[in-house]
Protein backbone atom coordinates (compact mmCIF):
# COMPACT_ATOMS: atom_id res chain seq x y z
CA UNK A 1 0.00 0.00 0.00
CA UNK A 2 1.34 3.44 -0.93
CA UNK A 3 0.23 6.96 -0.07
CA UNK A 4 1.19 10.49 -1.07
CA UNK A 5 3.06 12.32 1.71
CA UNK A 6 4.51 15.79 1.91
CA UNK A 7 7.15 17.33 4.11
CA UNK A 8 7.95 20.98 4.80
CA UNK A 9 11.29 21.80 6.35
CA UNK A 10 12.67 25.00 7.87
CA UNK A 11 16.42 25.09 7.31
CA UNK A 12 18.93 27.53 8.84
CA UNK A 13 19.04 30.67 6.65
CA UNK A 14 22.77 31.38 7.07
CA UNK A 15 24.10 28.21 5.40
CA UNK A 16 26.71 28.57 2.67
CA UNK A 17 26.27 27.19 -0.85
CA UNK A 18 28.31 24.05 -0.11
CA UNK A 19 26.35 23.32 3.07
CA UNK A 20 23.02 23.70 1.24
CA UNK A 21 24.24 21.34 -1.49
CA UNK A 22 25.43 18.82 1.13
CA UNK A 23 22.08 18.96 2.91
CA UNK A 24 20.02 18.47 -0.27
CA UNK A 25 22.29 15.64 -1.47
CA UNK A 26 22.10 13.90 1.93
CA UNK A 27 18.29 14.13 1.88
CA UNK A 28 18.15 12.82 -1.70
CA UNK A 29 20.56 10.06 -0.74
CA UNK A 30 18.31 9.05 2.13
CA UNK A 31 15.33 8.88 -0.25
CA UNK A 32 17.34 6.76 -2.72
CA UNK A 33 18.50 4.39 0.03
CA UNK A 34 14.90 3.60 0.84
CA UNK A 35 13.86 3.34 -2.84
CA UNK A 36 11.49 6.33 -2.60
CA UNK A 37 11.24 8.68 -5.58
CA UNK A 38 10.76 12.41 -4.93
CA UNK A 39 7.66 13.39 -6.90
CA UNK A 40 7.66 17.18 -6.50
CA UNK A 41 10.06 19.67 -4.98
CA UNK A 42 9.73 23.36 -4.17
CA UNK A 43 11.93 26.00 -2.63
CA UNK A 44 9.91 28.76 -0.96
CA UNK A 45 13.00 30.83 -0.24
CA UNK A 46 13.96 32.66 2.94
CA UNK A 47 10.95 33.89 4.91
CA UNK A 48 10.52 35.89 8.08
CA UNK A 49 9.32 33.62 10.88
CA UNK A 50 6.40 34.84 13.00
CA UNK A 51 8.29 33.78 16.13
CA UNK A 52 11.92 32.81 16.56
CA UNK A 53 12.90 29.13 16.38
CA UNK A 54 16.22 28.15 18.03
CA UNK A 55 17.13 31.89 18.08
CA UNK A 56 16.62 32.27 14.30
CA UNK A 57 14.14 34.94 13.13
CA UNK A 58 14.37 33.85 9.47
CA UNK A 59 14.19 30.45 7.86
CA UNK A 60 14.68 28.85 4.45
CA UNK A 61 11.63 26.74 3.54
CA UNK A 62 11.88 23.53 1.51
CA UNK A 63 8.91 21.44 0.38
CA UNK A 64 8.94 17.82 -0.90
CA UNK A 65 6.05 15.61 -2.00
CA UNK A 66 6.59 11.86 -2.50
CA UNK A 67 4.87 8.49 -2.78
CA UNK A 68 5.90 5.85 -0.27
CA UNK A 69 4.73 3.04 1.95
CA UNK A 70 3.48 4.01 5.45
CA UNK A 71 6.78 2.99 7.14
CA UNK A 72 9.01 5.52 5.37
CA UNK A 73 7.68 8.76 7.03
CA UNK A 74 8.77 7.42 10.46
CA UNK A 75 12.29 6.80 9.12
CA UNK A 76 12.36 10.27 7.56
CA UNK A 77 11.19 11.74 10.88
CA UNK A 78 14.15 10.07 12.65
CA UNK A 79 16.55 11.26 9.96
CA UNK A 80 15.45 14.92 10.11
CA UNK A 81 15.24 14.95 13.92
CA UNK A 82 18.99 14.41 14.21
CA UNK A 83 19.91 16.78 11.38
CA UNK A 84 21.41 19.90 12.96
CA UNK A 85 20.73 22.16 9.93
CA UNK A 86 16.99 21.49 10.02
CA UNK A 87 15.25 23.83 12.50
CA UNK A 88 11.76 22.34 12.23
CA UNK A 89 9.84 20.00 9.92
CA UNK A 90 6.33 18.68 9.34
CA UNK A 91 5.46 15.39 7.60
CA UNK A 92 1.80 14.76 6.73
CA UNK A 93 -0.32 12.69 4.39
CA UNK A 94 -1.08 14.88 1.38
CA UNK A 95 -4.58 15.60 0.12
CA UNK A 96 -3.25 17.21 -3.09
CA UNK A 97 -2.08 15.61 -6.28
CA UNK A 98 1.59 14.68 -6.61
CA UNK A 99 2.71 17.51 -8.91
CA UNK A 100 0.28 20.23 -7.82
CA UNK A 101 2.04 23.56 -7.11
CA UNK A 102 1.51 25.08 -3.66
CA UNK A 103 0.12 28.60 -3.03
CA UNK A 104 3.34 29.55 -1.19
CA UNK A 105 5.52 29.49 -4.33
CA UNK A 106 4.12 32.76 -5.73
CA UNK A 107 4.10 34.48 -2.37
CA UNK A 108 6.80 36.99 -1.46
CA UNK A 109 8.33 36.69 1.98
CA UNK B 1 -23.08 38.37 14.80
CA UNK B 2 -22.36 36.26 11.72
CA UNK B 3 -19.25 37.15 9.73
CA UNK B 4 -19.27 37.48 5.94
CA UNK B 5 -16.04 35.90 4.67
CA UNK B 6 -16.58 36.28 0.90
CA UNK B 7 -15.25 32.78 0.19
CA UNK B 8 -16.54 30.33 -2.41
CA UNK B 9 -17.05 26.61 -1.79
CA UNK B 10 -13.95 25.84 -3.85
CA UNK B 11 -11.84 28.07 -1.60
CA UNK B 12 -13.12 26.27 1.48
CA UNK B 13 -12.36 22.85 0.00
CA UNK B 14 -8.79 23.98 -0.80
CA UNK B 15 -8.07 24.92 2.84
CA UNK B 16 -4.59 23.78 3.74
CA UNK B 17 -1.76 24.86 6.06
CA UNK B 18 0.08 26.27 3.01
CA UNK B 19 -2.83 28.51 2.00
CA UNK B 20 -2.23 31.17 4.66
CA UNK B 21 -4.37 33.89 3.04
CA UNK B 22 -7.57 31.89 3.62
CA UNK B 23 -6.49 30.85 7.12
CA UNK B 24 -5.97 34.47 8.16
CA UNK B 25 -9.67 35.12 7.55
CA UNK B 26 -10.50 32.53 10.22
CA UNK B 27 -8.37 34.09 12.96
CA UNK B 28 -8.80 37.46 14.69
CA UNK B 29 -6.26 40.22 15.43
CA UNK B 30 -4.90 38.29 18.41
CA UNK B 31 -4.38 35.21 16.19
CA UNK B 32 -7.17 33.33 17.93
CA UNK B 33 -9.37 30.95 15.91
CA UNK B 34 -12.85 32.42 15.27
CA UNK B 35 -15.60 30.07 16.53
CA UNK B 36 -17.85 28.15 14.18
CA UNK B 37 -20.97 29.97 15.42
CA UNK B 38 -19.51 33.23 14.02
CA UNK B 39 -18.02 31.99 10.75
CA UNK B 40 -21.07 29.82 10.02
CA UNK B 41 -19.17 27.14 8.07
CA UNK B 42 -19.98 23.44 8.35
CA UNK B 43 -18.50 21.26 11.11
CA UNK B 44 -16.33 19.22 8.71
CA UNK B 45 -14.77 22.33 7.14
CA UNK B 46 -14.24 24.00 10.52
CA UNK B 47 -12.32 21.00 11.88
CA UNK B 48 -10.17 21.08 8.73
CA UNK B 49 -9.52 24.82 9.23
CA UNK B 50 -8.55 24.47 12.91
CA UNK B 51 -6.11 21.63 12.10
CA UNK B 52 -4.61 23.69 9.24
CA UNK B 53 -4.20 26.80 11.43
CA UNK B 54 -2.40 24.75 14.09
CA UNK B 55 -0.06 23.25 11.46
CA UNK B 56 0.67 26.71 10.01
CA UNK B 57 1.39 28.01 13.53
CA UNK B 58 3.81 25.13 14.14
CA UNK B 59 5.73 26.09 10.97
CA UNK B 60 5.61 29.76 11.97
CA UNK B 61 3.73 30.74 8.77
CA UNK B 62 0.91 32.66 10.51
Amino acid sequence: MTNIYETTMIVKPDLGNDEVKNLSSSIEGFFNENNVVIGYKEDWGIKNLKFSIKKYSKGSFKFIRFISDPYFPKKLDNFLKFNSDCLRFLIIKSENELEEPTPQINKEN
Amino acid sequence: MKKNLNLTDDDLLKVDYKNTQILKKFSNDNNKIIPQRVTNVSRSIHTKITASIKRARFLSLI
